[in-house]
């Protein structure tokens, strides 16, 4: 099965969870599981890296790197999170699996395997050149939204430009694996621009993915994450959204959403942490779990659904009929 | 910066376009015709509104976009259906159901978009779902209600005697001055057996002041509502599951208050601020609209000439309801023209249609539904509907400059239909069409074919106009092959049917039949009909026919308030075309694209079959 992650960063999981507008979002909850995250890591830029090893910060080493490059937001500045522990796509690497990551630097990516890497839009190239991988994959993008990554652009347009390259990726390359994280939310967040513009770029969000599972076979994993608003670059906790219940748990500040034709989860699930997901993802998909991993898979121990077979059915003539009640020239 | 402004007025009649003129009673028309031309515009063969605006949009024959008719068939099923979209399941179940449009073609603001001219193009039908582009679109006729149609209303009413007629729901209300009921939402087909879904309403009648108060359990949460007057937008939200809702906006309008209570529901919209499917692009256009304008009608047919036809709202109630599409429409116009700095801009006002339809028999004294003392009431409410539209122009008119080409038409004209044809009828009278177990056309046969002996059928009629032959390999129970045999049915067909008399009114009801080759060229010739009947003035088909059903007699008169229409011989419902701009008086519907492509400079591609209508 292929596997897809869509991430939201710098989101208030509470203010998702909350909004009956996210319709796409909703229809997928209906269909699987959601519920709360407890994330092993202080920045959100950590997190996404916890995700996709299964292992916490500390194993990671990652904090010697912030530490070198401080709290800069200069253009250019790039918090190179080095690391060489093995990924989820790496692990899917290992076994002739492609994989395409959009908004992750090549060096997060780890060590480099059959993938098309897509970097981060919003460091622009002057200390970080390589954006993509493999290098080709500028040239496609460009084609895509008609800008090489990393040109510096107003948040909302980088934003749409960037789903058309997402879009375009997930639709005309292969893959078995395919992660996207929007950042545009931390971005929106510490570019100041209020509770409006970044509700209304849920929604966006939400019809971005209605989009994306318009392209996606009956036979894919779908994860959606959102973690909330950490300044990835300056390592200071950013407050987001003003949160109606109040939570300001570290421990709480995300959500996952999973739906799979396969999943035997359903409805909302307690007790779900960062680090299982990675584990859960290659249970379903049916591949072996790495022993490094740390998390566990959260359908263990549960048989998994079988996919419905059935085809769709007919419509009944009625609802047929119906199509045409109210036209007045018949 | 060159931009080019067009505004459809559907339906407009040349005859009364040109009488009203003359009287000086259109004033902003009249500015836009001396600043450059007036003139009669040839419509698309068939004269309906998809069909014509699509080749609008085009700017070729049907044959290249494929859309032939409001209704195409099956030929799996001969089940009839809504020609312009359809749904598709989704390969994946975490995926929504997916709206297809049917038309086909490159339409000439996608031209635009590829040469960097930005277009904002408004209520077109044939744009559900709408097209990515460079500009905005909201989408026209053939966005359906939240039940899937083209618009069903709800007839409130404590008369138990009360019969559901054609295109409604019916509710009883318990007696008293106070209920509890229910508005009807779309169907949860994601339970077995599928369901409706509903909200409750309580409803209060205050006979002292003459109004209705609704406890809606929408937003606004309390409503007021005159007797014999419609409310605003209430919107639903209707529960499919735990997490999922579909948001939906309704009008209310109150019938009476005794002896039975009344009352109305208008079909339920999709909400623009949370559509059950697109209607605009980008995506969220339709949501800053509503946060703009208000809420607004995004039904196809946003009229609610259900309502009228089924006697549940008198014509004073049906022409309140179209002031009020008609004002929204104009808000949006405004609110867009204000920001409109470069290229195409294009708003269809499909009211004028939907007034003519309905109000034709007042001004028509031979018509079999005309009635004197209405009649004298009525008889001046489409020239009063033209003037209106002539004068939501003023900020059009305002923007009249050497560097903006401002046009305005329609896509067809208008006449009186007094007389129903049932083509279903014909066929089976001359041995062309057979009935199982030796049953005779007749209403009570139902629709969608279900007496026809298909083993013994060569033809048969659906939709507004069509005939399409019943041949092996195409049709499920074909048994027609192609050469002599399809030949010997069609001239049959013809030649019976051309010049056909009404013995009522001794006039040919039937012009002529022709064949789609003789009409159409292109990729999706295949979608047309085999033959196309076309109606004298006065006369249409049937309106069993068009559903594959049968009438009670070959002629009929027509009694329903749908007394208006314009499917019959293109040539007698030419449109009017104002430019502001010289230009041809000859001019046909599939020129307006390259005329607008030519004004902006863009080079007009090879598939488009107009030519510019500009002389300079």
């Amino acid at each position: 099965m292929k596997i897809c992650v869509l991430g939201l960063d710098g989101a208030s999981p509470e203010a998702i969870l909350q909004d009956d507008r996210l319709t796409n979002l909703r229809r997928i909850m209906d269909v699987g599981a959601y519920g709360r995250l407890t994330i092993p890591a202080p920045l959100s830029g950590l997190a996404w890296i916890c995700m996709a090893t299964s292992r916490d910060a500390g194993f990671l080493r990652v904090g010697e790197s912030l530490g070198s490059t401080g709290h800069s937001h200069e253009p250019g500045s790039t918090a190179p999170f080095s690391f060489d522990t093995p990924t989820i796509w790496s692990h899917l690497a290992g076994q002739a699996r492609k994989s395409i990551l959009v908004g992750t630097l090549p060096k997060e990516a780890g060590p480099l395997i059959e993938q098309a890497s897509a970097g981060c839009f919003f460091n622009p190239g002057q200390r970080e050149p390589v954006l993509t991988w493999p290098e080709d994959v500028s040239a496609r993008i460009a084609t895509l939204n008609g800008k090489e990554p990393g040109m510096p652009s107003a948040i909302p347009d980088a934003g749409r430009r960037r789903w058309e390259v997402v879009r375009g990726l997930a639709s005309h390359q292969p893959w078995d694996y395919f992660q996207f994280i929007d950042v545009n939310p931390g971005r929106m967040c510490g570019a100041a621009l209020g509770s409006d513009a970044i509700s209304d770029y849920y929604l966006w969000f939400d019809q971005q993915i209605g989009s994306i599972l318009e392209l996606l076979e009956g036979e894919t994993i779908l994860l959606v994450l959102a973690i909330s608003g950490t300044d990835n670059l300056s390592g200071v906790v950013e407050s987001t959204i003003s949160d109606p219940t109040g939570f300001s748990d570290e421990s709480q500040s995300g959500i996952f959403v999973l739906a799979a034709p396969n999943s035997p989860l359903s409805g909302e699930f307690q007790g779900a942490r960062l680090l299982d997901l990675a584990p859960t993802l290659l249970d379903l998909a049916g591949y072996e779990i790495p022993d490094a991993m740390q998390g566990r898979s959260l359908i263990a121990g549960l048989r998994p659904k079988s996919p419905d077979g059935n085809s769709p059915g007919s419509e009944d003539e009625k609802l047929i009929r119906d199509r045409l009640a109210g036209l007045g020239y018949v | 910066m060159r931009k080019v402004i067009v505004i459809g007025l559907d339906g407009l009649e040349p005859s009364i376009v040109e009488s009203m003129l003359e009287r000086g009673s259109l004033p902003n028309l009249q500015k836009i015709r001396r600043a450059g031309t007036y003139g009669r515009v040839q419509t698309t063969y068939p004269a309906q509104t998809p069909v014509a605006w699509s080749s609008f949009a085009i700017g070729a024959n049907p044959g290249k976009h494929g859309i032939f008719d409001f209704i195409s068939r099956d030929p799996q099923t001969y089940q009839p259906d809504v020609a312009l979209s359809r749904f598709e399941r989704p390969r994946s179940i975490l995926a929504a159901p997916r709206a297809v449009n049917r038309r086909e073609g490159v339409p000439l603001w996608q031209v635009l978009s590829n040469a960097g001219i930005p277009s904002t193009v408004l209520r077109c039908p044939c744009t559900f779902p709408p097209e990515a582009l460079n500009g905005r679109m909201l989408s026209g006729v053939g966005v359906p209600d939240l039940r899937g149609s083209q618009g069903k209303g709800t007839f409130y009413t404590q008369d138990r005697t009360a019969v559901a007629q054609e295109n409604e729901q019916l509710i009883f209300l318990d007696p008293g001055a106070e209920v509890i009921t229910r508005v009807i939402g779309p169907r949860n087909t994601r339970q077995s057996p599928v369901t409706d879904t509903f909200c409750e309403i309580r409803v209060r009648a205050d006979r002292g002041s003459r109004q209705l108060i609704f406890q809606t359990g929408g937003a606004p949460a309390r409503i007021e509502v005159r007797e014999r007057g419609w409310s605003d937008w209430v919107r639903f939200k209707f529960k499919l599951s735990m997490l999922q809702s579909i948001s939906g906006i309704a009008r209310f309008y109150v019938r009476q208050l005794e002896p039975h209570l009344e009352f109305y529901a208008s079909a339920m919209n999709f909400d623009p601020a949370a559509p059950l499917f697109p209607v605009s692009a980008p995506l969220e256009y339709a949501r800053e609209l509503s946060n703009a304008i208000g809420a607004f009608s995004t039904l196809g047919m946003a009229e609610e000439h259900s309502g009228l036809n089924n006697g549940r709202l008198d014509e004073a109630a049906y022409l309140a309801q179209c002031e009020l599409v008609l004002s929204e429409r104009e808000r949006l116009m405004r609110f867009e023209l204000e920001r409109f700095r470069e290229g195409f801009f294009f708003i269809l006002f499909d009211t004028p249609d939907r007034v003519q339809h309905m109000l034709w028999r007042f001004r028509d004294p031979s018509h079999p539904g005309f009635d004197h003392d209405l009649a004298s009431e009525l008889g001046g409410r489409i020239e009063e509907h033209y003037r209106r539209c002539d004068a939501l122009l003023s900020p059009v008119v305002e923007r009249l400059d050497p560097d903006t080409l401002v046009a305005v038409l329609s896509d067809h004209g208008f006449g009186t239909f007094r007389r129903a044809f049932d083509i279903n009828t014909w066929l089976f009278q001359n041995g062309i069409l057979a009935l199982k177990n030796g049953q005779k056309p007749a209403a009570s046969l139902g629709e969608g074919f279900a007496a026809v002996d298909w083993s013994k059928t060569f033809a048969y009629a659906v939709g507004l106009g069509g005939i399409y032959l019943n041949f092996a390999g195409r049709e499920r129970e074909g048994i027609l092959e192609e050469g002599g045999e399809a030949e010997r049915v069609r001239r049959a067909i013809q030649q019976g049917l051309a010049g056909f008399p009404d013995p009522q009114s001794r006039r040919p009801a039937v012009r002529g039949v022709s064949r789609r080759e003789e009409l159409y060229n292109g990729a999706y010739l295949e979608r047309s009909p085999d033959l196309l009947v076309n109606f004298h003035r006065g006369f249409r088909v049937a309106w069993q026919t068009a559903v594959g059903g049968f009438a009670d007699a070959l002629l009929e008169d027509n009694l329903r308030r749908w007394s208006g229409d314009h499917i019959v011989d293109p040539e007698s419902v030419p449109g009017v075309l104002f430019m502001s701009q010289a230009s041809s008086d000859h001019a046909r519907i599939i020129d307006l694209a390259p005329t607008i492509l030519s004004y902006l400079g863009v080079p007009v591609p090879e598939p488009m079959e107009g030519v510019s209508l500009l002389q300079n």
